[in-house]
């Protein structure tokens, strides 16, 4: 469904990736580690068509992104949701404004548009805070309206850039959950992180980078949890 | 396109002028003077076209015969003048004729007249000429073979004041050409610059737009939109001051023109296309994002 094949990415001559390869299949929950400036963003991004490889080739469905036309691109972000660490939402629309967007650039109906925004957002719990302005929520309750947004549309992929960085770790855990339930529902989901506790917990597949290229790494699998809470 | 795409653009143009109503306010000013002061010069033209018009119409040429000349001679003449290019109609008028006419344009002074022995004005061939004929050049090559007739005393025509209209005309012209152009390039600057800052405080919802999928289209027609709006307020604004303008003109100065409906109806588009342009360039300079 996903893969890269060979993919290297230089900022200015700068190499920021170099040679990947993996692939994500349908439904996959998979985390991607890495220290900072290991390349992390710059593969979210590739994936998300925001940038381009400078050499290799990122495959989407069946959008190969040595091939894609410009013009195809909005539609491909369509079935991809993304959070970003910063939440990108608008600070002065309402939580309603801020998911319905991203179904009105589909071009959905008005009447779909609302029931489906509703639903996103009461899943993700904000439910009586649909008509509040964005701009009066907390850090966590933004980060929840970021990812009704990134699921309003049934995305068959769900990306999150270091979702956590920001939030306490009771919120972050309960962010977690609303990434596990997309992923029960079958998205997939590929969440860049430095969180590696979390990482350890969920026992989801890992891709951890290290100067820009794919490191293998032992990371214990979801049955070494109890060794790992009796070592620390 | 889905009623529900345009909605979007609609909604996005009114979240977004929303946020810049302020800083839209002094482009909207700014552009409506420059709108009417070009609307001044183009009335002022119409009307001097029409003044200009009025008098071209009037422009004729006069054949003034020797005294003496046979009805023979007189008619051959006149086939002769009627058969050259660019002449419409010949008319005679007989010194009889001429001496009313003089008359009736003294009016209450033909006592002037008393004096006067029998009639010392000469019969003469008035010659009408199309109006695309009534060119300096033109008029004087007809002058010259008219006058080389037989029979013919001299030939008078307004010379001095054709080439003279010829070149108000032009001037005019030129002037509005010129005043276009530069109003029209500083509306441009004015609504571009304006439609550079209404994209730098919208830059969160460009970006969001751009997250969510949506095309170059649809993030650029409500700007487009709003380009195009500012200039028809503009317009709309620059209109009532030239209708005010004229309606104070009119009192004063019976006949004044004013901009026809094509008229007033190109007036709202240049406004509406300048803006609509501005917004465009803007666009174009700080949009442009590699495939995105
Ligand atoms: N737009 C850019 N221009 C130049 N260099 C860039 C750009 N974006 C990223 N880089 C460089 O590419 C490398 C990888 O960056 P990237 O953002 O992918 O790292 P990361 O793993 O996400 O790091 P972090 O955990 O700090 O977010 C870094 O060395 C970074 O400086
Ligand atoms: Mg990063």
């Amino acid at each position: 469904m996903i893969s890269f094949r060979n993919v290297s990415k230089s900022y200015n001559g700068q190499q920021a990736v170099h040679d990947i390869s993996f692939e994500i299949r349908r439904g996959e929950f998979v985390f991607m580690t890495g220290a900072s400036g290991a390349g992390k963003s710059t593969i979210l991004k590739l994936l998300h068509h925001d940038i381009f490889p400078t050499s290799g080739v990122v495959q989407v469905s069946d959008h190969s992104s040595d091939k894609v036309k410009a013009r195809h691109i909005p539609y491909i972000r369509r079935k991809i949701g993304f959070v970003h660490q910063d939440f990108r939402l608008i600070e002065d629309r309402t939580v309603f404004e801020n998911v319905a967007i991203a179904m009105r650039v589909v071009g959905e109906h008005r009447k779909k548009i609302k029931s489906r925004t509703l639903e996103v957002i009461a899943d993700v719990g904000l439910y009586g805070r649909a008509q509040d302005k964005v701009a009066n929520l907390s850090g966590g309750e933004m980060q929840r309206v970021a990812i009704a947004r990134a699921l309003v549309n049934r995305p068959f992929i769900l990306l999150a850039d270091e979702p956590t960085g920001n939030l306490d770790p009771e919120t972050a855990g309960e962010t977690y959950n609303l990434l596990d339930r997309a992923n029960l529902g079958g998205t997939a989901v590929l969440v860049a992180t430095h969180d590696l506790e979390m990482v350890r917990l969920s026992g989801h597949r890992v891709l951890h980078l290290d100067g820009g290229t794919i490191r293998p790494r032992t990371i214990p699998r979801a049955g070494a949890r109890p060794m790992r809470r009796t070592a620390t | 396109m889905t009623l529900s795409h345009i909605e979007h653009v609609v909604r996005e143009f009114f979240y977004g002028t929303r946020r810049s109503l302020k800083s839209h306010l002094a482009p909207v000013i700014i552009m409506s003077v420059a709108l009417f002061i070009l609307g001044l010069f183009f009335v002022g033209t119409a009307n001097m076209q029409e003044v200009i018009r009025l008098a071209h119409a009037k422009v004729g040429l006069t054949a003034y015969l020797a005294g003496g000349t046979t009805s023979e001679e007189r008619s051959r003449l006149r086939e002769t003048i009627q058969s050259m290019p660019g002449v419409l109609a010949v008319d005679y008028v007989s010194n009889d004729e001429a001496l009313q006419r003089f008359q009736r344009q003294l009016g209450g002074r033909s006592y002037l007249l008393e004096g006067v022995q029998g009639n010392p004005l000469p019969a003469a061939l008035e010659v009408e000429v199309y109006d695309d004929f009534k060119t300096a050049d033109r008029m004087s090559a007809l002058a010259a073979a008219i006058g080389g007739g037989n029979g013919v005393d001299s030939v008078i025509y307004g010379e001095d004041w054709i080439g003279q209209l010829e070149r108000w005309i032009y001037f005019f012209v030129a002037v509005d050409l010129f005043l276009g152009l530069v109003l029209g390039l500083s509306t441009l600057l004015v609504v571009g610059n304006t439609m550079k800052l209404a994209l730098e405080s919208r830059k969160d919802t460009i970006q969001v737009l751009r997250l969510v999928g949506a095309t170059r289209f649809q993030i650029r027609l409500p700007y487009l939109f709003e380009g195009a709006i500012l200039g028809l307020l503009a317009s709309g604004l620059a209109w009532l001051c030239l209708y005010q303008t004229w309606q104070f003109a009119v009192a004063r100065l019976a006949g004044v023109l004013f901009l026809g409906t094509s008229g007033v109806l190109l007036f709202f588009l240049l406004g509406g296309a300048l803006g609509a342009t501005g917004s465009m360039i803007s666009l174009h300079k700080y949009l442009k994002v590699s495939r995105a």
